[in-house]
């Protein structure tokens, strides 16, 4: 290992980053204190708190979502359910984004050329990116840990809490140090680390459910096995991310020493000489540009489908071994506990299939912004074909990667309903989200015309409604607000009764944003920055 | 001769900045016309305006006899534009891009952008993210130049070199002949003298939103001082006196003495008489360069 350096980059990165690393902490601590404090206020008797024990929160699909029940009986127990969600993804995604930020996106933009023909050492930036990070990601354990012992859960147990968060962000943060090897972009890089998340995610829900080792093959699994509160709690389980952050960032180094300075361990290959005959208008362009992460995204969603398909047959047993819950499902209106299962898996599914609906209509933007689209207009090329050209393949798009979820889901249900009818059913009423997936891109498309600088507000917008469809009633939020969200408008497919009048109502929205969205490019400069 | 660009009162302004200052432009059809200014005068905002991309706050834009904001994409088909920074999609090969513009805008002369991409030597198989700079540069330059003869009558060249090396830039200057040669407008935004001195027929000189002045080279040339370095045989102690002469420095040789100064081009004639008269035994002349006509239109002191 060559060091040399490694104490001014680590002034450097707090430098660059003070800001930054300020405002992770204090909104993750912030978030979990007032959503811990929300949770423990909602439950002020003992009768309140068994009530919780026996409701949803034991359901399989809250089990996936959030965790292993632990100690529900007790306050501390619930709060701990309620938030540590938060602080884990939370952690996760910082630390991803901040370590590629530091390695691989310094090397893109070809500054780590200029640090490393100073006096630097060839690890001495992954040694200060693991430091900074490590130490952020030790503040916002901190934080939480106070944002949970301020809202009645015993300071030892807050401290466990936030000890595991921080093993978690650790080994994401070694996670991406090896991606970064690994691809040649920044994008690429924060990608691959994500996806991995993703999939640590649904590992461990699907041990979860199951109640199996299992969830020791997932970085997450392994923060929850400590069950922070309750008399499970233990401190042991976090010796498995400490090894593991070792072993990951000797990966890093190891790789590090075997590539040059800006290449990744794949090569670059040539490609085609001349463009193939789809390759004409907007629309093949879009499709020629985003075709990986489509792909990416519909395989993503169609193995998450997949898993949550395969977890119906526990949610069967269980509604057979316990006839209370069952029971207070059906009268709560909300079909049989397998179909209130999969009507919160289709909005699930559907949420992460609008959060591509996004990403692929920002398109709009960065064409735009990097200076792309203007050689584009000096053609033959109206502003109107270009926009529609490009929502179209966001349409294609989301409908595919909808699709792929609703198959991957019913494909394994009916194996464990043994009823091959289900697939093309789970399929179909999966897609009755359709609308609902398109009117977070149509905001892209109405804000683009717009202000082209508030695009991203559409994020914003998702997130609240995704908060509101994935915590749904927990979070007791006002009507106004829930009625707001094009998720709820649709029909909760199964446990709902199918009806294609909100689906319609809101697909017609769609095309007024978007129709807006392109009169308003038609009237404004088109601008790179 | 009629007007292929013609740009009169253009104003332009980002929130308070005002990018474009009641501009006229007038570019004659056939012609190669140098549209020259420091960075920051303008010139990339008046060729966007011409390209339908920004909508002029106010004054009267013709291309090609139409309205390039209403018209955009018609009058597209009949021009190329070549962008000074250009950024392509990254995952896409050179090869995929030019073809891919080359479609848009109407398609391509195969047999020319054979020709091209061996002129330019350029390697279309590359994906553009492993590109440099002067590579973009010659995947726009390509993309343009292949376009069928018959088809277009404009080139907006947005500073279309930079990045490029000396070989490709001559290589640049002898398609851009080619293409007037065979009747193209050509509208060419540079800072580089050099380039436009070896190119273009008139100039247009840019600064501050505002053409300062324009004219031919010739024209412009007139307008300014020529520069003399003369050894006579007597001393020249009346030369001061010379209507236009000024920046006199002398200095005394063995015989005579060696005498530098610069005149008033139309005061030339009276300055060579005197200096005739004295029995000139060396002299030097030389008419502006476009970069000392370019400094002056800045105020700035020519280096001498």
């Amino acid at each position: 290992m060559t060091l040399d350096g490694t104490s001014g980059l680590v002034r450097l990165l707090l430098r660059r980053d003070r800001v930054r690393i300020t405002v992770w902490v204090l909104a993750m601590t912030v978030l979990t204190y007032a959503s811990s404090s929300a949770t423990s206020s909602t439950f002020p008797t003992q009768a309140s708190i068994d009530a919780y024990a026996g409701s949803l929160a034991t359901s399989p699909a809250v089990v996936f979502l959030a965790g292993p029940p632990v100690a529900l009986d007790t306050l501390a127990g619930i709060v701990l359910n309620e938030v540590s969600l938060l602080g884990l993804v939370g952690v996760c995604l910082m630390s991803v984004l901040q370590v590629v930020r530091h390695t691989r996106a310094e090397e893109e933009d070809g500054r780590s050329e200029l640090v490393r023909a100073a006096v630097v050492g060839r690890d001495a930036a992954v040694a200060a990116t693991v430091l900074v990070t490590g130490a952020a990601a030790g503040l916002v354990g901190l934080g939480l840990a106070l944002a949970t012992a301020a809202a009645q859960v015993p300071l030892g147990d807050a401290l466990l809490y936030g000890a595991s968060v921080t093993a978690l962000g650790l080994v994401f943060a070694g996670v991406a140090l090896c991606t970064a090897q690994v691809f040649t972009h920044a994008r690429g890089a924060t990608g691959a680390a994500l996806a991995l998340f993703g999939v640590a995610y649904v590992v461990r829900g699907a041990g979860d459910v199951r109640d199996d080792g299992l969830v020791w093959l997932s970085p997450i699994g392994w923060s929850q096995a400590t069950h922070a509160t309750g008399t499970d709690a233990t401190w042991w389980p976090l010796l498995v991310p400490v090894v593991a952050v070792g072993l990951l960032v000797a990966l890093a180094v190891w790789l590090q020493g075997h590539r040059d300075v800006g290449a990744g361990l794949v090569a670059a290959r040539p490609g085609p000489g001349r463009a193939a005959p789809s390759l004409r208008g907007p629309l093949g362009l879009a499709v020629r540009t985003q075709r990986g992460a489509l792909i990416g995204w519909a395989v993503g969603l169609f193995t998450l489908g997949a898993v949550y398909g395969s977890l119906t047959r526990s949610v069967q047993e269980m509604a057979r071994s316990n006839p209370t819950l069952e029971k207070f499902f059906r009268t709560a209106g909300q079909g049989s506990l397998v179909d209130s299962f999969l009507s919160t898996i289709l909005l699930v599914l559907a949420l992460l299939a609008a959060a591509y609906g996004v990403s692929s209509a920002l398109r709009l933007r960065s064409e735009e912004a990097s200076g792309r689209l203007e050689p584009l207009l000096a053609t033959g090329l109206s502003r109107t074909r270009w926009m529609i050209g490009t929502l179209a393949v966001t349409l294609l798009g989301s409908t595919v990667v909808l699709l792929a979820a609703g198959v991957g889901l019913g494909a394994t249900y009916a194996v464990s309903s043994s009823s091959l009818s289900d697939l093309p059913r789970i399929a179909g009423l999966q897609l009755v989200y359709l609308p609902a997936v398109m009117v977070p891109a149509g905001l892209v498309a109405l804000l683009h015309g717009l202000r082209p600088a508030w695009v991203k507000v559409a994020w914003a917008v998702l997130a609240v409604w995704f908060v509101l469809g994935y915590l749904g009633g927990l979070l007791h939020a006002p009507a106004w607000l829930v009625r707001t969200s094009p998720f709820s408008r649709t029909p909760a497919v199964p446990a709902a009764a199918l009806s294609l009048t909100a689906p319609a109502c809101i697909a017609l929205v769609v095309a007024v944003l978007t129709g807006v969205g392109v009169l308003l490019l038609g009237r404004r400069d088109v601008r790179s920055e | 001769m009629s007007s292929a660009i013609s740009v009169s009162g253009l104003r332009k302004t980002f929130g308070s900045t005002v990018a474009l200052d009641a501009l006229d432009l007038d570019v004659a059809t056939g012609e190669v016309h140098g549209f020259l200014g420091p960075n920051g005068a303008g010139k990339s905002t008046t060729i966007r305006v011409l390209l339908g991309l920004l909508r002029a706050d106010a004054g009267e834009v013709r291309l090609l006899g139409g309205d390039p904001w209403r018209d955009a994409a018609r009058l597209h088909r009949r021009l190329v534009y070549v962008p000074g920074d250009v950024d392509l999609w990254p995952n896409l090969t050179g090869g995929e891009v030019i073809d891919l513009l080359g479609r848009l805008r109407g398609g391509h002369d195969p047999q020319r952008r054979e020709a091209l991409l061996e002129r330019f030597d350029l390697d279309p198989t590359k994906k553009s993210r492993s590109y440099s700079k002067g590579n973009r540069q010659k995947v726009a330059l390509v993309a343009a130049l292949a376009a069928p003869l018959d088809e277009v009558e404009l080139l907006l060249l947005d500073e279309p070199t930079s990045g490029l090396d000396p070989l490709m830039e001559a290589e640049f200057q002898a398609c851009v002949r080619e293409e007037a040669g065979a009747g193209r407008t050509v509208l060419l935004s540079s800072h580089i003298l050099a380039e436009v001195e070896a190119l273009c027929d008139r100039v247009s000189i840019v600064r501050a939103g505002r053409v300062v002045t324009h004219g031919t080279l010739s024209e412009l040339r007139h307008l300014t001082r020529t520069t003399v370095v003369a050894e006579t045989c007597a001393p020249a102690d009346a030369l001061h006196a010379v209507p236009g002469v000024g920046h006199v420095d002398r200095r005394a040789l063995e015989s005579g003495e060696r005498v530098g100064f610069d005149v008033d081009t139309e005061h030339l004639g009276e300055a060579m008489g005197y200096l005739a008269s004295l029995g000139l035994s060396s002299l030097v002349s030389h008419p502006p360069t476009l970069q000392e006509l370019f400094l002056r239109q800045y105020g700035d002191e020519v280096p001498t």
